[in-house]
């Protein structure tokens, strides 16, 4: 948890105290775009710009929301910015992006973890409902927590939730049942 | 209580977020309906192994890359702070500005000595640009170094230490596949990164084609010499030049092992299936290959 007054400090003007501040948070800034993007390149490149947003708009944090999560809510609007355009840029169709992930067979087989299959399900679900998922597992946020970085009703929130983790138990039953792995 | 309303409570209790009445409501159904109690095994063994997702780390400080932005920024802000000499808490300016150049020939220098950076890097790894294909790590950390001084003027002011700083940042992505051409400059720079400087340069010419295949194989990171532990808590990293690596401790990316020099290239780093030990192999200048292991619990490497 980043301390409260290294957050003042780097509001009040001090710009050691900003760099520290990106330090401690640029691991999780990263996990969260990493696991949106499903892509380390776009990950970075995602990561750099929500830092850098994190820099210049670090005076417009007001107290009254959790520092970690409006941390969490620039950098999935970014990642969502990226991922729609990214789509209607290829304009690929969700289905198709289903086949894209079965090019890579091959590395797929002899991968031996499980979080790899997780993880490409993840990237087939709708962008809501795997945003949810990402903060809800890789932040461990609370229902509240993921609410306020979405700006999403409570009620939302667990539907998406819900449903996601439906289509993923889904996904990897089938998975399970294709024997691609063996 | 039908099946439907029992998903809901099903849902909520793999998030914890049921009181013991509901708990004992949902269990009364689970009981009785065998559908839902392979349910309820499913969505909880799903969750935890959510729960269980390797905590990527990024392989290179996402905070040193976008350290000579940061610095521009900074400037910006307060040069603006002078000029206006009113609002001095005005927020930084927008990133892309074309300002006038008040500093001109120190804006120029800036952008040379950035230029001749971006470019010795280039011309030191021709082979990385033409294979990008790969999404591989060389082409992670690039364009953004090439980028930087061409879209914007780079700060005269930019201390030594933060182009040194992102100079290191490029080798530790780049190092890995780098060329035999680049082993001087690819040296001095793994000298400014603390590792062993006399690295052998023959050790360099591994083919890059080779290497991307590995970081389409290793999976979430991608580094061609990396590998997580099954468990999600270590990350075993080859180091500069392969002939070194570390044991890395994902959740707070402390180093808890780094390994002498060897004396050859370190590969097919490999996970046993409890963590406990890492296999690799050590190929020498003449290409044989021996295989080793490293015991997380005792720390230490031996042939096996």
């Amino acid at each position: 948890m980043v301390e409260p007054a290294l957050i003042k400090a780097a509001q009040a003007g001090d710009r050691e105290a900003l760099v520290t501040l990106l330090r401690e948070i640029e691991n999780q800034v990263y996990r969260t775009a990493y696991y949106l993007l499903n892509n380390e390149q776009d990950a970075l490149d995602a990561s750099q710009d929500a830092l850098i947003r994190i820099y210049t708009k670090i005076g417009s944090y007001e107290e009254k929301a959790q520092f970690r999560t409006w941390v969490q809510r620039i950098v999935t609007n970014i990642c969502i910015d990226k991922f729609r355009r990214k789509k209607s840029s290829v304009s690929i169709e969700e289905h198709e992006m289903v086949f894209e992930a079965g090019d890579n067979v091959e590395t797929e087989v002899l991968s031996a973890y499980a979080a790899e299959e997780i993880r490409e399900a993840i990237g087939k679900l709708p962008e809501h409902h795997r945003t949810v998922v990402v903060l809800r597992y890789l932040q461990d946020f609370s229902y509240n927590e993921i609410a306020d970085s979405l700006n999403l009703p409570l009620n939302t929130v667990k539907s998406y939730l819900f449903r996601a983790r439906q289509q993923l138990q889904i996904l990897l039953q089938d998975y399970q049942k294709g024997g691609v792995r063996g | 209580m039908n099946c439907q309303e029992v998903m809901e409570l099903m849902q909520r209790y793999v998030d914890g977020d049921l009181d013991e009445q509901e708990t004992s409501l949902m269990m009364d159904h689970t009981g009785q309906c065998p559908d839902c109690a392979a349910m309820l095994v499913r969505l909880q063994k799903l969750s935890s192994e959510l729960e269980q997702l390797p905590r990527v780390v990024p392989k290179f400080s996402i905070v040193d890359s976008i350290m000579p932005e940061l610095e521009r920024l900074h400037i910006e802000a307060t040069d603006e702070g002078q000029e206006t000499s009113g609002s001095r808490d005005a927020s930084p300016a927008p990133i892309r500005s074309n300002r006038p150049s008040r500093h001109l020939f120190g804006k120029v220098a800036g952008t040379v000595a950035a230029g001749v950076i971006a470019g010795l890097l280039l011309f030191g790894h021709p082979d990385q640009w033409l294979l990008s294909g790969s999404k591989g790590s060389n082409d992670a950390s690039a364009p953004s170094l090439a980028a930087a001084p061409a879209k914007n003027e780079s700060s005269s002011l930019m201390s030594k230490r933060s182009s040194e700083l992102d100079m290191s940042d490029q080798s530790g992505g780049t190092g890995e596949t780098g060329s035999a051409s680049n082993a001087d400059s690819g040296n001095s720079i793994a000298g400014a990164m603390g590792i062993a400087p006399e690295a052998n340069p023959s050790s360099v010419e591994r083919p890059t084609l080779t290497t991307g295949d590995e970081s389409k194989i290793s999976g979430f990171t991608v580094a061609s010499e990396q590998a997580e532990s099954p468990d999600g808590k270590w990350s075993a990293v080859a180091g500069e030049e392969a002939q070194t690596f570390k044991i890395v401790k994902i959740e707070d990316g402390s180093v808890i092992y780094s390994s002498q020099p060897l004396e050859g290239t370190i590969g097919s780093l490999e996970w046993n299936d409890t963590s406990t030990i890492l296999y690799y192999t050590v190929t020498d200048a003449q290409g044989n290959q021996t295989n080793w292991q490293f015991d997380l619990a005792a720390s230490k490497e031996s042939k096996r």
